[in-house]
């Protein structure tokens, strides 16, 4: 086995690549609860004025991870870096960061106004620069108007804003979202998701989102640290995470993927050619690390492969069988397997149709090599 | 700050804790002494001799006192449940938006100061009175039939000055009750009375148990009711403690007796606690 | 595959003509009747505040009078009482809510050593009769020779109270959302400014509540004041001197304006605690979400 870059096991970090100046950095930060390990190291630096999303299933540490960010949980190993300073044990009221809570935590029995001064406030600015910082920062989520109201008056929409005022007006160093937008219906919710990128947009702070929903992910997000049993599996753009995913997990929670378990035989130029466990030779671009004779998954995503009746018909593919098919409007969904029971799923747009195909029928399913990618697969032994 | 933030709770603690200890803890173990002590007050004062003699002499003298204490004791609760499971059961179920409005008579009691209440169930009940006068004109009962010395006057009477505290948990536990429940009983073909049996009243028993104790305790040891609505030969255990701490000064008896009234009183707490745990009382 | 038999019961019990309509009726009959029994003593009361004042043991009805309600202090020694027990009571109210409501606050919100045992002992003073408290803390008091009279009274009555202003503002605070404390701290602010400024005025209505409560229980109090007042004689102890001698129509005249204040008091308190009107979710029909 060849020795690269990635093979060598580094000494001191492992994840994502450290950047240079960070503003948060999160160094190999450990947390656990009683006998109970969510995270057991996790590294992570965050640039100045990025969004940052924070993606993963429940249970996989983002929410913990944000709440050490902010000092509500205090790591049980590791440390956290503010700016260069070391912030993990200084409580919330002590760091110049805000939060933006998932129920929003209005406090109910003072105006917007109020809620949006009370940060000012206690840090005991000038009377007349409190009321032009809330006015700046109501003026910014588009909430003037409602300055006088009580947050019991307001629509969940409106809510949001408040809260996100009333962080902002602050000045923080960062800006941390804890699900905001889940309380919210689907179409609020996506015109928040526009607003919060005008937002960051405007107010040029680091925004860190923390969500388990990967199309709000992929939609606001510079760069997106996907999460999984409290480790960052990969942290990149949204659409580096798309197409080309560093692990199993990463492939199948990014959107939707066929994983068809193959061996690597070659890896030259970026493409490699494999092996499918139930037959047939295909290529598929590659990470250069692999090698031949390592168990991978070729990643086929549905809407990057076209389909014809009938056998093999030369090109990069392989054979199966039709099982059924749906009209879904935009799309047209087909069912396959091949001989040895493994299922994919083709979309194509409505013009592609395959007409005359009956469940059963024999059915050729190509791509274009650049159009998909692989993955190693952990839970397999080489050779084996 | 860490330190501040650990000894916090301590500080918050702390008056209530000290208060508690002067005034309640420390009293019930001078309690305990004073039940040991011999001699009497006109003899030069007492002195701790391990006295266990007086709580034999509490139980052979006043055995019955204590027999009819927690018979009245547990008469009233019974007659409060009884009234108030389906004065709370309404509430509950058929109150529909007036239903904080409908809480509004459970919490009466609670209004009238304590010896107007009493005095007004003597009125109530004395002979010539609202309830007996008018049974007596309607020839319903004997023209002699009175109620003010007997012990059912008394448990009425009683039962009223706790029936908030029997009420108030049912109400809370039937609250508490998800109605799907119960429609999911009726998919299941139970008719309303069926599901009533199986799962409402099951399921309210926790707030039963918690209002019948809260009801028995305080009950147990009155003794003004029975003062004052009972007779003389129907005291309560309340009576003897108070008849000989204030007025013949035996303090060493009386304090067994509270004594014993206490340990029996914890034993029904403890059994409970161990049955349904404290959230429903403190909750 | 097994056959399933229906389980629709075809067997249905046979219809007692005349049960349905009686088992409806008889819950509002028993509920009526539990009401009918809370409201007598109050009708008694305000019944007998118009009798005429004369003679022991009236109870029985002697006329109707308006004297008792004019004058419905002149009884010798009734201002007296009322100008003690009244302030007492302000006063207990006010210690037994700070201490109940610190107490109460440290057990919703941190965990510490004795939790249940502090449960315990506050559960005790709540379920021992006051006969028990009310003679033993004599004993204390003699043992101490500390002279009976207004300051064993509060000693006394704060320290039975302290439990109930725990309970009731616990059961606040239960429901009470921390995110709000969270996201003051996130704001800036630390421990004291939060309680301050967020959490006691948001469980106010719960605080002024239990006060009330420990108000009433102070008024009331009978029988630990009649072992711990001395020479001091509280409204309680007046009504029971009274009531021994002649009473006075009097008595239910103040017993019936206590009962109507205490009654506001708690129409207040309710409206002060409802929640304010439902919020308007104009959303996307207006645009402005």
């Amino acid at each position: 086995m060849a020795l690269t870059a990635d093979t060598v096991t580094p000494a001191v970090r492992t994840g994502p690549a450290p950047v240079a100046d960070p503003i948060i950095r999160v160094e190999r930060v450990g947390k656990s609860y009683g006998g109970h390990t969510i995270i057991e190291s996790l590294d992570l630096d965050i640039e100045r004025g990025e969004f940052l999303t924070l993606l993963g299933p429940s249970g996989c540490g983002k929410t913990t991870t944000l709440k050490m960010i902010a000092g509500f949980e205090m790591p049980t190993s590791g440390r956290i870096l503010l700016d260069g300073v070391d912030v993990s044990g200084l409580p919330p009221y002590r760091r110049p960061l805000n939060t933006v809570f998932q129920q929003y935590a209005l406090f109910p029995h003072m105006t917007v106004f109020d809620n949006v001064a009370f940060g000012p406030r206690t840090a005991k600015v000038e009377k007349s620069a409190v009321a032009k910082s809330v006015e700046a920062a109501l003026a910014t989520v588009s909430m003037s108007k409602f300055a006088g109201k009580k947050p019991d008056q307001l629509s969940g929409g409106q809510q949001q804003r408040v809260a996100l005022a009333r962080a902002l007006v602050n000045a923080p160093k960062a800006l941390l979202l804890d699900e905001p937008l889940s309380a919210l219906d689907v179409k609020l919710r996506r015109a928040m998701q526009l607003e919060l990128k005008r937002i960051h947009t405007e107010v040029k702070t680091t925004f860190i989102f923390v969500t388990h929903d990967q199309d709000e992910a992929l939609t606001m997000s510079s760069r997106i640290a996907v999460m999984n049993g409290g480790k960052i599996e990969q942290l990149d753009q949204p659409e580096t995470l798309y197409r080309r995913p560093a692990t199993r997990f990463v492939a199948g929670f990014i959107g939707q993927a066929n994983l068809l378990p193959a061996i690597v035989q070659t890896n030259v130029g970026g493409i490699a050619g494999l092996l499918l466990d139930g037959g047939g030779s295909v290529l598929a671009a590659a990470p250069a690390s692999l090698v031949a004779g390592d168990p991978v998954l070729l990643v086929l995503r549905p809407e990057q492969a076209a389909l014809s009746l009938g056998s093999a018909q030369g090109g990069n593919g392989f054979q199966a069988r039709l099982r059924s098919f749906d009209f879904q409007g935009s799309t047209c969904r087909y069912a396959l397997a091949r001989d040895d029971g493994q299922e994919i799923i083709v979309t194509v747009l409505p013009q592609h149709q395959l007409a005359g195909a009956e469940p059963g029928a024999l059915v050729w399913v190509q791509w274009d090599e650049a159009h998909a990618w692989v993955v190693p697969d952990p839970t397999r032994q080489r050779g084996s | 700050m860490r330190l501040n933030q650990r000894l916090m709770p301590y500080l918050l603690n702390l008056p209530a804790l000290l208060w508690l200890t002067l005034f309640f803890l420390i009293p019930l173990a001078g309690q305990v002494a004073t039940s040991l002590n011999s001699g009497s007050l006109l003899e030069g004062g007492f002195s701790f001799t391990w006295e266990w003699g007086n709580y034999v002499s509490a139980i052979q003298e006043f055995g019955p006192v204590f027999l009819r204490s927690f018979g009245y004791a547990a008469s009233a609760t019974l007659l409060s449940v009884v009234m108030g499971y389906p004065l709370a059961y309404f509430i509950v179920f058929r109150g529909g938006r007036f239903k904080l409005l409908l809480l509004f008579p459970v919490v009466i009691p609670f209004l009238i100061t304590y010896l107007v209440r009493t005095l007004s169930w003597e009125a109530l009940l004395s002979d010539g009175g609202p309830v007996l006068g008018l049974l007596k004109q309607l020839h319903l009962i004997p023209q002699n039939a009175f109620l003010l010395g007997t012990s059912t006057a008394v448990i009425f009477a009683l039962a009223y000055n706790f029936l908030p505290f029997t009420i108030l948990p049912i109400y809370v536990a039937l609250d508490r009750i998800d109605r799907t429940l119960i429609a999911a009983a009726q998919d299941l073909y139970a008719d309303h009375l069926t599901a009533f049996r199986k799962i409402v009243l099951p399921l309210s028993l926790p707030g039963v148990f918690a209002g019948s104790l809260l009801t028995f305790i305080p009950a147990a040891g009155d003794f003004v009711n029975a003062m004052m609505l009972g007779s003389p030969t129907r005291q309560m255990i309340g009576n003897i403690v108070q008849a000989r701490y204030m007025d013949t000064l035996d303090y060493p008896l009386a304090a067994a007796m509270s004594l014993i009234l206490m340990v029996s009183l914890l034993i029904c707490v403890g059994l409970y606690s161990r049955l349904f745990g404290t959230e429903e009382l403190t909750g | 595959m097994a056959v399933i038999t229906s389980s629709f019961p075809t067997a249905q019990r046979p219809a007692i003509p005349g049960l349905a309509f009686l088992s409806r009726h008889i819950l509002t009959l028993a509920a009526f009747g539990t009401t009918l029994y809370l409201f007598a003593p109050i009708i008694i009361m305000i019944v007998l505040s118009f009798n005429e004042t004369q003679g022991r043991f009236d109870f029985v009805w002697r006329g109707f009078s308006l004297e008792a309600w004019e004058h419905p202090l002149a009884v010798p020694g009734l201002v007296d009482a009322l100008a003690i027990s009244l302030p007492l009571a302000v006063v207990v109210a006010l210690i037994a809510t700070i201490i109940g409501t610190m107490t109460a606050y440290a057990q919703i919100r941190y965990h510490f050593i004795g939790k249940q045992l502090l449960e315990l002992i506050l559960l005790l003073t709540i379920s021992t009769p006051e006969v028990i408290m009310g003679s033993s803390l004599l004993n204390l008091f003699i043992d101490w020779h500390v002279p009976m009279g207004l300051g064993t009274m509060m000693l006394s009555h704060v320290m039975f109270d302290i439990a109930f202003v725990a309970i009731m503002v616990k059961s606040r605070l239960r429901s009470f959302d921390i995110a709000l404390e969270h996201a003051a701290m996130d704001l800036g602010a630390r421990g004291w400014r939060v309680f301050r400024l967020i959490t006691l005025p948001i469980i106010m209505p719960s605080v002024v509540t239990a006060a009330l409560f420990a108000f009433m229980l102070s008024l009331d109090d009978f029988i630990i004041s009649m072992f711990v007042s001395g020479e001091t004689v509280t409204f309680p102890l007046f009504v029971w001197g009274e009531a021994r001698v002649a009473m006075p129509p009097q008595i239910y005249v103040i017993g019936t304006i206590m009962f109507l204040v205490l009654t506001l008091f708690l129409i207040a308190n309710l409206l002060m605690s409802r929640p304010a009107k439902p919020r308007q979710d104009a959303g996307a029909a207006t645009g402005t979400h």
